[in-house]
């Protein structure tokens, strides 16, 4: 005998439309690749998502193909992690630490059609750009203002711009929840990378884990700051789990050091970050260094390695912050 | 292992512990969130037990694990439906699992696994250390005996004995680096893990005073 409850379809775009109906006024803050703070909401990020959408299928992206992105933590990455998976495609991150021979490998390796890459790696793009012929469009995570001047980029465009111009009216669709939702090669230090293909079924599971309490524990009441990169393990689903919860979310950008960090900590008021023992090593250093301390912070996530032990207790003894490992 | 396999959160049989007792906890990686199941496995893929002290080969699964890669590159990553991390690692009574080493990065001397993690993690204890790393390195008798490398801290000064000194009756004896090499950096993967291939490769030929 079958139970008899909704077969609800588990979809990354049911995270972006639940966070905008319940938590529309909650802030998503990014530092700028091109310079500045920006501001938002949920329901702008929403919006934008679903514009993005229009873009994706006025230039033929259809369910399956890959959208790829080299790219920062910021709310246009968060607007194409919603975007590109909401529509079927699938996101594609890509690590920009690796070797440019790398990335052209895994750029064709995974048949991007579009790449969409911060201002930042613009000559990095324009090395992969005769190397990657199959790539149908380039599109600089910026303002019309801001693009890259370069002739070395065919069919440049401008984010911004692009998205912009098209319709908010959109309509989430649902489909099977073990659609492929996102793909990240894994950095190995032998042979070619290899592909990681998230489904939207995986990534829900991972969110509500994520967010339990003896998980990352987290809610409506926190300010997340993800130090790891979107262009990695998908940040480890932070994302999504705070698209999920509610939680305000700040995106740090290109600017890892312990110096920027620490103001976004103390501006946004944040109550939770995660990264790897190499950046809590030099914001240590930088809190030492200066006679600092971090008003907020509650709890620092480390994962990827083990954080050494000493660090651990210098966080909880001379600030009172638990360093908890995930 | 990729992040969130596992937290480490205190159960509530732990709180009225010492502050040293949990601290022997916090540091481990942590307890399975329900989805994700582990094991651990010795040379020939039989399961070893869960006591704190046994370590081996990680391996994990559940419905956020990855069972394939993209177009089936490489074959099956799996083993009997299990996915390998790549991680050496323990597990305790209590489920806290913890890694020891990357299974390419642990120092194999005279037939014995030496960490090269927990050694890292006491130099780093040291309050003019920035950052350290271990790598095996050749030994005529032992095969591989450990070489301890340290970024200093800006300013600050220690020397190879006073290194040592400081590490000795802390770790067994026969975890003790043969050396300590000063160095102004150390190489890092594109995720921020050390990059021990190259560290492995930058000294292959350094010689031990030991050796």
């Amino acid at each position: 005998m079958l139970g008899q409850m909704m077969n609800t379809s588990l979809m990354i775009s049911s995270l972006i439309r639940h966070a905008d109906n319940y938590h529309g006024d909650t802030e998503i803050v990014s530092r700028l690749p091109e310079g500045g703070i920006h501001r938002y909401t949920y329901r702008d990020a929403h919006r934008r998502s679903r514009q993005l959408a229009n873009l994706l299928k006025a230039l033929g992206v259809k369910m399956g193909d890959r959208v790829g992105t080299l790219a920062w933590n910021t709310h246009r990455h968060f607007e194409i992690y919603f975007g590109v998976s909401g529509i079927g495609a699938i996101c594609h991150t890509i690590n920009p630490r690796l070797f440019p021979e790398q990335i052209t490998y895994i750029v064709n390796h995974a048949e991007d059609d579009y790449i969409f890459f911060d201002i930042t790696f613009a000559k990095l793009i324009e090395a992969l750009v005769p190397h990657c012929p199959k790539v149908k469009g380039w599109v600089a995570m910026c303002g019309r203002d801001h693009l890259p001047k370069t002739e070395g980029i065919p069919n440049l465009m401008a984010y911004d711009d692009l998205v912009n111009s098209h319709s908010d009216d959109y309509e989430w669709p649902e489909f099977d929840e073990n659609t492929a939702s996102s793909l990240c090669y894994t950095s190995g230090t032998t042979g070619n990378p290899k592909g990681v293909l998230y489904s939207h079924r995986s990534t829900l599971l991972h969110a509500y884990a994520a967010a339990l309490p003896d998980g990352l524990n987290l809610s409506a009441r926190d300010s997340v700051l993800p130090v790891v990169p979107m262009f990695h393990v998908n940040a480890w689903g932070l994302p999504y789990s705070v698209a999920m919860t509610g939680a305000k979310f700040v995106m740090p950008g290109a600017q890892l050091d312990g110096a920027s960090l620490y103001e976004l900590f103390e501006q946004e008021k944040v109550s939770i970050s995660a990264g790897v023992p190499t950046i809590w090593l030099g914001l240590l250093q930088h809190l030492q260094t200066n006679k600092l301390r971090l008003s907020t912070v509650k709890r620092l996530v480390i994962g990827g390695s083990a954080a050494p032990p000493a660090m651990i207790r210098a966080f909880d003894e001379h600030y009172g912050i638990t360093v908890l490992h995930a | 292992m990729s992040p969130l396999g596992t937290a480490n959160t205190f159960k509530l049989k732990h709180l009225a512990l010492s502050a040293e007792e949990k601290d022997k906890i916090r540091v481990k990686q942590g307890r399975p969130l329900y989805g994700v199941e582990m094991k651990i496995v010795d040379g020939e893929g039989k399961p070893l037990p869960h006591d704190g002290k046994a370590f081996g080969d990680l391996l994990v699964r559940g419905p956020w694990i990855t069972s394939d890669y993209f177009k089936n590159e490489g074959g099956t990553p799996l083993v009997d439906g299990w996915f390998p991390t790549g991680d050496v690692a323990t597990i305790d009574a209590d489920g806290y699992m913890q890694i020891t080493d990357r299974s390419k990065d642990v120092i194999k001397s005279g037939g014995e696994w030496i960490s090269s993690i927990d050694i890292e993690n006491l130099a780093v204890a040291h309050p003019a250390v920035m950052e350290a790393a271990v790598i095996g390195v050749v030994h005529p008798k032992w095969d591989e005996r450990p070489l301890l490398l340290v970024i200093k801290k800006q300013g600050m000064s220690v020397t190879r004995d006073e290194m040592l000194e400081f590490m000795s009756g802390k770790i067994a004896k026969w975890w003790m680096p043969d050396d300590v090499v000063f160095v102004e950096s150390l190489p890092h993967t594109a995720t921020g893990k050390l990059l021990k291939t190259k560290l492995r490769e930058d000294f292959r030929d350094y010689k031990l005073p030991t050796a």
